[in-house]
């Protein structure tokens, strides 16, 4: 069996945060690996019933309320990154929303605040506020075209932040689907 | 002349104790002020070393870096290894022009030591992962750069030994966090491009720095006669500012650190440049084909798309290799295409499609770190050398 460093200090770092997080809820309904006890590389999930705002075909917004899935990937230099693009590696979400810090593959740039070694609970806390407008960067934008589209309707968004739905703890607004050492193949 | 420097050498250290010196294989990681001067002492010893240094002359480092006016604009690492050549031509010395983020693991694998004079604390979490992955012994000296005070510390790390600590056993996730975004603040739209530019230049005095640079290379011959370890694990801390102080302290392990305290155990070196060359060997050693390959630290774009026209490209590259061309997109005037993934990890389809491909266009580092992974098991390379950014 091999005692891989990765795997190690991914174990370390993520089963504490699992489980809290599940202990939080049930809802979550994680198995790390019985047979090695190692927890997920690859994390699935669902924000359920997330506020977004989606482009009109008349180039008016409106806010729709949907689930949302979205998949974590833990590279290998989780912890110990000094490369500022680890902040797009992390992350993506599964369905097209118009966002500037979304790109058009659905990776998300968690933005130059989020760290290294972000533990699990922080991490998806930080994915639902931006996936739900309440963080972005219009000024660095992975999409112009959505920056545009959020400096345009300013007011509209910010109507958005004021949604009681993301006030409530993060572990009730999100289900986790799977949760596995091996990726999936791409989509 | 070189001979009576052997004589005096041999008279010094003993026949069996020099030629021990002789036989080892050091890197030095940064070639400025403290660089400069464990290089002196290197070539003195002719030990074989190894040079990584991105930077180039500047007029500002004259005067306090032992670095020749008439070579303003030339790389550090190539003028290091000349000078290394004068003060002895049998010391064999390799320079390399990049910043260590770049090199491949490969480059240090064979290393019996590192030591690093650098500026920036990110740089240190790149070398402390090297170091760690390698298991080779790290003397890490570093001063005070503000100009304002003499305080130097050599801190001595030996990697893959579990109880021993790390250069991340004294970092918390919340001040790992504010090294990595004070030196690599990098905005989203710059993922080409992360990495922010070297830290302004060291301001203290070349006195101090020979000083602390003569106590790092003190302990770089404990280490390398492997006579005396008492110092294993501990940093010395040199304060120079009215009376002289010194203190060694004893580093701590941090029970909860974040770093891999493992090496990667053995390396497989690879002969060609062909992607199906490894695939081949890994399927081999495995047992099995692989079913992903990764690539720890590095960056790679798989696919790329426009978020004004949606229109997509095949395309695996390391990220900061991607071309301006490939990045910008002709349905309309400044359309960019960004990654649609963005990841350090290559599996399923992805994996097929680069059959065929060579490691150069990808833009993987020569002799970069690859593992091969089926299951749990996970196998790692070394991918082969290239001529490319090395001093000549
Ligand atoms: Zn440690
Ligand atoms: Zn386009």
């Amino acid at each position: 069996m091999s005692d891989d460093v990765m795997q190690v200090f991914r174990r370390r770092m993520m089963s504490v945060e699992l489980q809290a997080v599940r202990s939080e809820s049930d809802i979550l309904r994680l198995s790390p690996d019985p047979t090695s006890g190692s927890p997920p590389r690859v994390l699935l999930g669902i924000f359920r019933e997330l506020q977004y705002m989606e482009p009109r075909p008349d180039g008016a917004v409106h806010a729709v309320q949907r689930p949302l899935p979205f998949s974590l990937q833990l590279p290998a230099d989780y912890c110990n990154c000094t490369d500022g693009s680890l902040q797009m590696r992390v992350a993506r979400i599964l369905t097209p929303i118009a966002h500037p810090n979304v790109g058009p593959g659905g990776i998300v740039c968690l933005g130059p605040r989020f760290r290294p070694a972000t533990r699990l609970a922080p991490l998806l806390e930080h994915l639902h506020r931006i996936c739900s407008s309440n963080l972005f960067a219009a000024e660095s934008p992975l999409n112009p075209y959505a920056a545009e589209l959020y400096r345009r309707h300013a007011e509209a968004i910010k109507g958005l932040h004021s949604a009681p739905l993301w006030k409530r703890p993060v572990v009730d607004r999100v289900r986790i689907v799977s949760a596995e050492g091996e990726r999936r193949g791409e989509r | 002349m070189l001979d009576l420097i052997h004589a005096r050498l041999e008279g010094a250290f003993g026949r069996e104790r020099l030629q021990r010196v002789n036989r080892a294989q050091v890197v030095v990681i940064g070639a400025g002020l403290l660089g400069g001067q464990l290089l002196q002492h290197l070539a003195m010893l002719q030990v074989r070393t190894l040079i990584v240094d991105p930077g180039t002359v500047e007029p500002e480092n004259i005067g306090n870096q032992g670095l020749p006016a008439d070579r303003v604009g030339e790389p550090k690492a190539r003028v290091r290894v000349s000078q290394m050549r004068e003060l002895n031509p049998s010391c064999p010395v390799r320079g390399f022009e990049v910043p260590i983020e770049e090199l491949g693991l490969g480059v240090l694998a064979d290393a019996d030591l590192i030591l690093t004079g650098l500026d920036g604390r990110a740089s240190r979490l790149t070398v402390a992962r090297y170091a760690q992955q390698l298991g080779v012994d790290w003397i890490d000296a570093a001063v005070d750069g503000s100009g304002e005070r003499l305080l130097g510390t050599i801190s001595w790390f030996r990697p893959g030994v579990e109880e021993q600590p790390c250069y991340g056993c004294r970092h918390d996730a919340e001040s790992l966090a504010r090294i990595t975004r004070e030196e690599r603040r990098a905005p989203c739209a710059s993922w080409r491009d992360p990495r922010l530019p070297d830290t302004p230049p060291t301001l203290t005095a070349s006195p101090f720095g020979a000083l602390v640079a003569g106590w790092q290379m003190t302990w770089a011959l404990q280490a390398l006669l492997g006579e005396e370890d008492q110092n294993v694990g501990h940093q010395l801390q040199i304060a120079a500012s009215g009376r002289p102080r010194t203190r060694t302290v004893a580093l701590h392990r941090r029970a909860d650190c974040l770093f891999p305290h493992q090496t990667l155990g053995p390396l497989q070196r690879l002969d060609g440049d062909g992607v199906e060359e490894l695939l081949v060997r890994a399927k081999r050693d495995l047992g099995t084909a692989p079913s992903a390959l990764l690539f720890p630290g590095r960056s790679l774009a798989v696919g790329l798309g426009c978020s004004v026209c949606g229109a997509t490209m095949d395309l695996v590259k390391l990220a900061a290799e991607v071309s301006d061309a490939e990045a910008s997109c002709s349905c309309s005037p400044g359309a960019e295409r960004t990654p649609v993934v963005l990841t350090d990890r290559i599996e399923g389809a992805t994996l097929d499609r680069l059959r065929g491909r060579s490691w150069s266009a990808l833009g993987i580092p020569a002799e970069d770190l690859v593992s091969a992974e089926s299951g749990e098991r996970r196998i790692h390379y070394l991918l082969p050398s290239r001529s490319e950014g090395e001093a000549r």
